[in-house]
């Protein structure tokens, strides 16, 4: 019963990590209908600006007063700094190619990977890097199991900025204009939508709660490599497929469900993490036959 | 001053010449209608004017002032070099991308006051009707970025009054007691609605209407045109392309004939109705 909560939890916080991811994924493939195989490595490269950020102001060794602004402020920059990358790569690599044909900004985006990775790789080498832990420590004892305060953190973190998310694209201009732009792009414009910018923050949003998933990863493994991505983009793009791509809560409910079976099949079979991707890909194959439009569907559910 | 006026107006595509030369003047206040067979160009000639397509030469000018008035300095001045001025615009050539998009795009041209709705209905099916029209008041609003990502109170307020307006569109087109149902499963008829309101939330001075009438049965092409005389009640101008004659020689207080991408004839419906070239592209050479 202990070892069951503990999977339990680790696949909560795994989940919330990837549901993070996935929401990049399944924001862009909803409004350009791209599969952005580089979303991994921003994912990764958020995570190294929020290293960098936590270096350069000695959160390691702050006060536990300065801790918490301090946190808060690493978010902020590091979610602003990814999304602008995102921001740029969405204009240089595939706005260009808006209108080519649709394998054209596939191969783009594979290539902005391995320049992604590569850059990572020629500036932090191929050792992984330890990261500070910044959460608050200890656990919560209920009888039955015992939860890390870190891991409650994380959770939070990841549904606070979901929920976040989906009032913004349900009841704002912009994320109303987003939606939009994903159902009918002309019409859109004719209806006085700058296609182009929408598109953009739609990148944007989607790379800083990338940056907001390599933060907490940093945190969750304490530790970060250049090829982080390649893995835990593919994961959560199958998490993103699972819940239905294209659609924000699925992507949401997707990741959690996919990180539960992977500490779960981690946590109970022998071989660990090769069992969890063999089972993980396998249900990536199952969907796509059986489900193409995942759990909930392309888009939100008839009212 | 005409409200929307186009002077040798063209566009090709590839050897296809769509239209060829047209001049249009839509005079402001008035329901001004442009019919001719399938094919003559005239859903052309509405994306040209809406900013979807830029036009091979010609103008158009939009209370006197161009749409597109960059291009238009260099079509008038340096006519062989039109669309190869930049490298970039080579380049594109190059690369089969066409030359470079120049003038204003769509969303700024609705922003001007030119609004338009769909031959085959183009509503965001998996939105409600209130938010359709939401969508609509998008150029309107205020509301940045970050006020939508924080939802500030000044977004809040906006987003209310917003709904509001919104609300008093769908009564305006008798769609009150629809607005939470998503548009696809709203009726033809109300769909065809829907989309005049949510282009009136735009809130134009222009309404361009692409065959409103397809599919109506007699009892709702009455309604339509009273509803298109309500439109012009309030000061908007309305341009429409439409097949249906008894719609167009009922509502309409000019028309202009289109076939083969040319302007054949153009007038009140009562000379264009007997003009024998109109007769002719109509019914061919032979009636």
């Amino acid at each position: 019963m202990r070892f069951f909560a503990d999977q339990l939890i680790l696949g909560l916080t795994d989940g919330a990590i990837f549901a993070l991811i996935a929401l990049g994924y399944t924001m862009v493939y909803g409004i350009i209908e791209l599969i952005n195989f580089a979303h991994g490595d921003i994912f990764t490269v958020g995570g190294f600006i929020g290293l960098t950020l936590i270096s350069i102001l000695g959160l390691q060794h702050a006060p536990p007063a300065l801790l918490i602004p301090g946190v808060i402020l690493v978010f902020l920059v590091a979610m602003s700094l990814n999304g602008l990358l995102g921001v740029a790569i969405e204009r240089v690599a595939y706005r260009p190619l808006r209108n080519a044909p649709r394998l054209a900004p596939l191969i783009t985006a594979v290539g902005i990977s391995f320049i992604l990775e590569g850059i990572l790789f020629l500036l932090k080498g191929p050792n992984q890097i330890s990261y500070p832990n910044l959460l608050p420590g200890g656990s919560l004892n209920l009888g039955f199991a015992s939860i890390g305060v870190g891991n409650v953190f994380i959770i939070l973190i990841a549904l606070g900025l979901m929920i976040a998310l989906n009032q913004f694209i349900q009841r704002t201009r912009v994320g109303r204009a987003m939606r939009a732009t994903a159902q009918d792009r002309d019409a859109a414009r004719l209806m006085g939508v700058n296609i182009n910018r929408t598109i953009a923050i739609t990148f944007f949003i989607g790379s800083a709660l990338a940056a907001a998933g390599g933060i907490i990863y940093g945190f969750d493994y304490q530790t970060i490599d250049f090829s982080l991505g390649f893995r835990n983009g593919l994961v959560a793009f199958t998490a993103a497929v699972f819940g239905g791509i294209g659609n924000v809560v699925g992507a949401a409910l997707g990741g959690f469900i996919i990180g539960i079976i992977i500490d779960f099949v981690g946590g109970y079979f022998q071989g660990g993490q090769q069992w969890s991707d063999v089972v993980v890909f396998s249900i990536l194959i199952l969907v796509l036959v059986f489900r193409p439009t995942g759990l909930l569907g392309m888009r939100v559910p008839e009212k | 001053m005409p409200i929307l006026e186009t002077r040798g107006l063209t566009k090709r595509f590839g050897g296809l010449v769509a239209v060829n030369g047209v001049d249009l003047s839509v005079e402001q206040g008035e329901i001004f209608a442009m019919i001719g067979p399938n094919g003559a160009g005239k859903t052309t000639v509405f994306n040209l004017v809406a900013g979807l397509y830029k036009p091979t030469s010609g103008q158009i000018l939009f209370n006197g002032k161009s749409v597109y008035p960059v291009r238009e300095f260099w079509r008038n001045y340096l006519p062989p070099l039109a669309g190869y001025y930049t490298v970039a615009d080579a380049v594109r050539r190059r690369l089969g991308l066409g030359p470079m998009p120049l003038g204003l795009r769509p969303h700024a041209v609705t922003a001007l006051g030119i609004a338009r709705t769909f031959q085959n209905i183009r509503l965001f099916s998996y939105m409600t009707a209130l938010e359709n029209v939401m969508v609509g008041e998008h150029p309107r609003m205020h509301a940045k970025v970050w006020d939508s990502l924080l939802r500030t109170p000044f977004a809040r307020r906006e987003e209310r009054k917003v709904r509001d307006r919104a609300r008093e569109l769908l009564r305006f087109v008798g769609l009150e007691r629809h607005q939470d149902q998503y548009a696809r499963n709203l009726p033809y008829g109300f769909q065809r609605r829907l989309e005049i309101a949510r282009a009136l939330g735009t809130q134009p001075k222009l309404l361009m209407l692409d065959e409103p009438a397809a599919g109506f049965n007699p009892q709702e092409k009455n309604e339509l045109m009273q509803l298109i005389q309500d439109i012009r009640g309030q000061g908007i101008t309305v341009f429409l392309i439409e097949h249906d004659m008894k719609v167009v020689m009922e509502v309409s207080e000019r028309i202009v004939v289109l076939d083969y991408g040319e302007k054949i004839a153009e007038g009140p419906p009562q000379k264009v109705r007997t003009d024998p070239r109109v007769i002719e592209a109509y019914l061919g050479k032979s009636a």
